[in-house]
């Protein structure tokens, strides 16, 4: 159901005019991101505002990966120069672009992985700003703060819609697999889980690095749209106010933040108001009215819908799902039977 | 290193730690109350810097400072009590992790507002040259503006001490942060203790306002996110479940800061400063999750 909805979303734009297929192209990005996002937040239950910084990694390496050499190798000459001579095909770039922030995800996961609720939120904010400090200050690697320019534009909506197809799969087979379904017990009931021999380090560890690669591959996506990335992007950022921590928090939060589907819907809802508020922005000249009513959704879907659009619930097609009993960690615990 | 240079050394982060465990006391203020880390705390610093740009607007300078302090304060009081009211208050019970989102999304919509209302570029706020003036002892530079920041610093600590522990008011907050639950049913108001933290969290913020503007001159809509961050490192480092650990924590993270800097220097590394602050705050959450000092038993482990 949620790749019907994709599809359909995305051809729709194709026989639109150019912009709406630009800002199609956009919104797969921000899914792929979502989706990787998901497939950690969602499955385990613990916050996480550092994923931007998985996105930053995929998309440098998809930019010194495909960037024009002979550009490189004047605008950064004190790079590495494996990195300054890279010129990988597009699918090779993708693929490291994965593998990068995965091994990365992997190493903080070390300390991360064994951190709950309010301290995970935490840290995870600090490896962002960590991350985010190395990048706009290593001006010999990355340029610094000044833009990375002419990178291979690849970013399409059919190209894309593939990349965002695959990714639906991967995260719904993850979520279906065994380790999947271990990782959303140990949300449910930490303790219980334990009990039961479940390695909740572990298997978070598998969706943290899983979902570094998805984010990875969204940040490839990016950069091979926009041609050119610069590292305030990807921060927390206050002038774009939250860039892509912001939106994509609100995706699956408006959207639903324990189920697949929510991820998806949200990634399509938000993606769609915000590109129709970027219009009304021209003709009412307050350039920054998306954010702003952005944040009024994601705070009234907090108050009054806290389980999102979905309601934590997964849609399947045609419309009938087999009744499993799910409990959200937000909602009051209701009273136990033995067998819980 | 001689003698001089370590005095300045030492004033430098006894102003910063002063600063920081300003902003560390309101966020552990509401985090003790509500457990709530509040995002949107750092908007608060920028309501108050934005008021100050407003009354200069009036008042062409800023010659009278009495005025300027309490209106600066009101408003970001006013802004505190409004976040508690609209935002925080329905999803109260919520766990932790929703109301940290739900402050993300309110720290989301005063920024913006903001750059509608005021534009996303820096605007100066013209302050009567406290910002430069300066006392030289020896080797060693006192800028006057350090010296209000630590007697700002000690006379708001020392007055909430006195509020928590002799006023009625005050001693229901110590208890609603030890027990909240249990001080309800002992008929403590809940809505009365939360709204009198979001007050004296709205006074820190409002002074850390006056402080920060008049030390960078200026406003702008991500003025609120630096002193925000590191408030919360501080409160990490120092506890953050004890009103002390935060102004502790916030005095061992002034001392951090310079101390890296110096440190850094040697190898020419001071540009990623932060990017070490945060690996301390990282590994302090693993391995010493209570802080510093350690404060009440936490009911969950943060």
């Amino acid at each position: 159901m949620p790749a019907a909805i994709v599809t359909v979303v995305s051809l729709l734009a194709m026989v639109g005019s150019e912009v709406l297929e630009r800002k199609a192209a956009l919104m797969l990005v921000n899914l792929v991101f979502v989706l990787g996002l998901f497939i950690f937040v969602g499955n385990s239950g613990v916050l996480s505002f550092g994923h931007a910084s998985f996105m930053a990694l995929g998309a440098y390496t998809f930019a010194f990966m495909t960037a024009n050499p002979q550009l490189k190798n004047t605008t950064l000459p004190d790079a590495p120069g494996f990195l300054r001579n890279a010129d990988l095909a597009t699918w090779q770039a993708i693929g490291l672009s994965a593998l990068v922030p995965a091994v990365f995800a992997l190493i903080v996961a070390l300390p991360l992985m064994r951190l709950n609720g309010l301290a995970a939120g935490i840290a995870t904010l600090a490896m962002l700003f960590a991350v985010g400090v190395l990048i706009a200050n290593w001006e010999s690697l990355t340029g610094g703060r000044t833009a990375f320019p002419a990178i291979r534009t690849v970013t399409d909506v059919p190209f894309s819609l593939v990349i965002a197809l695959v990714m639906l799969v991967i995260a719904f087979l993850y979520q279906q697999s065994s380790s999947g379904l271990r990782l959303r017990g140990t949300r449910e009931d930490q303790l219980a889980a334990r009990s039961l021999g479940i390695n909740v380090v572990k298997e978070r560890t598998i969706a943290w690095v899983l979902s570094a690669a998805l984010v990875g591959v969204s940040g490839a996506m990016l950069a091979g749209f926009l041609g050119t990335i610069n590292p305030e992007q990807f921060f927390l950022g206050a002038r774009s106010a939250g860039g892509v921590t912001f939106v994509t928090i609100a995706m699956l939060v408006v959207g639903g933040i324990t189920s697949l589907s929510g991820a998806v819907i949200g990634a399509v809802f938000i993606s769609a108001v915000a590109e129709g508020l970027r219009e009304i922005e021209d003709i009412v000249e307050v350039n920054n009215l998306t954010n702003i009513v952005l944040a009024l959704i994601l705070l009234l879907t907090l108050i009054l819908r806290p389980k999102g659009i979905t309601g934590g619930r997964e849609i399947y097609w045609p419309f009938k799902r087999e009744q499993t009993m799910r409990r959200p960690p937000d909602a009051a615990v209701p009273p136990r039977t033995n067998g819980d | 290193m001689e003698l001089s240079e370590v005095a300045q050394n030492a004033i430098d982060a006894a102003a910063r730690g002063g600063f920081f465990a300003l902003i560390a006391l309101g966020v552990a203020m509401l985090f003790g109350i509500m457990n709530l880390i509040n995002f949107a705390y750092g908007e608060l610093i920028m309501a108050g810097g934005y008021a100050m740009l407003v009354f200069t607007g009036w008042f062409f300078d800023a010659t009278v400072w009495p005025l300027l302090i309490i209106w600066t304060i009101g408003v970001a009081v006013v802004f505190a009590l409004a976040q508690e009211r609209l935002a925080f208050r329905p999803v109260r019970n919520a766990a932790p992790t929703t109301m940290l989102v739900t402050s993300f999304a309110v720290s989301v919509l005063l920024v913006n507002i903001t750059i509608a209302v005021w534009g996303g570029m820096p605007v100066p706020v013209p302050l009567a040259g406290v910002t430069l003036d300066q006392f030289v002892i020896g080797d060693v530079r006192i800028r006057k503006l350090d010296l209000i920041t630590l007697g700002a610093a000690a006379f708001l600590l020392g007055t909430l001490t006195l509020f928590l522990k002799k006023t009625s008011s005050g001693i229901q907050m110590r208890a609603a942060a030890e027990n909240f639950q249990m001080s309800q049913l002992l008929g403590v108001a809940a809505n009365r203790v939360i709204a009198t933290a979001f007050l004296i969290a709205g006074i820190l913020a409002g002074s850390v306002g006056l402080i920060a503007v008049a030390n960078r001159g200026g406003v702008s809509p991500g003025m609120g996110l630096f002193p925000l961050i590191f408030g919360l490192v501080a409160v990490v480092i120092g506890g953050m479940r004890s009103l002390v650990g935060a102004v502790v924590g916030g005095f061992v993270l002034g001392g951090l800061v310079v101390g890296l800097e110096q440190g850094l220097a040697t190898y020419d590394l001071e540009r990623f400063r932060d990017a070490f602050v945060f690996l301390a705050v990282i590994l302090m959450l693993v391995f010493r999750p209570q802080g510093l000092i350690a404060g009440r038993a936490g009911r969950e482990r943060v």
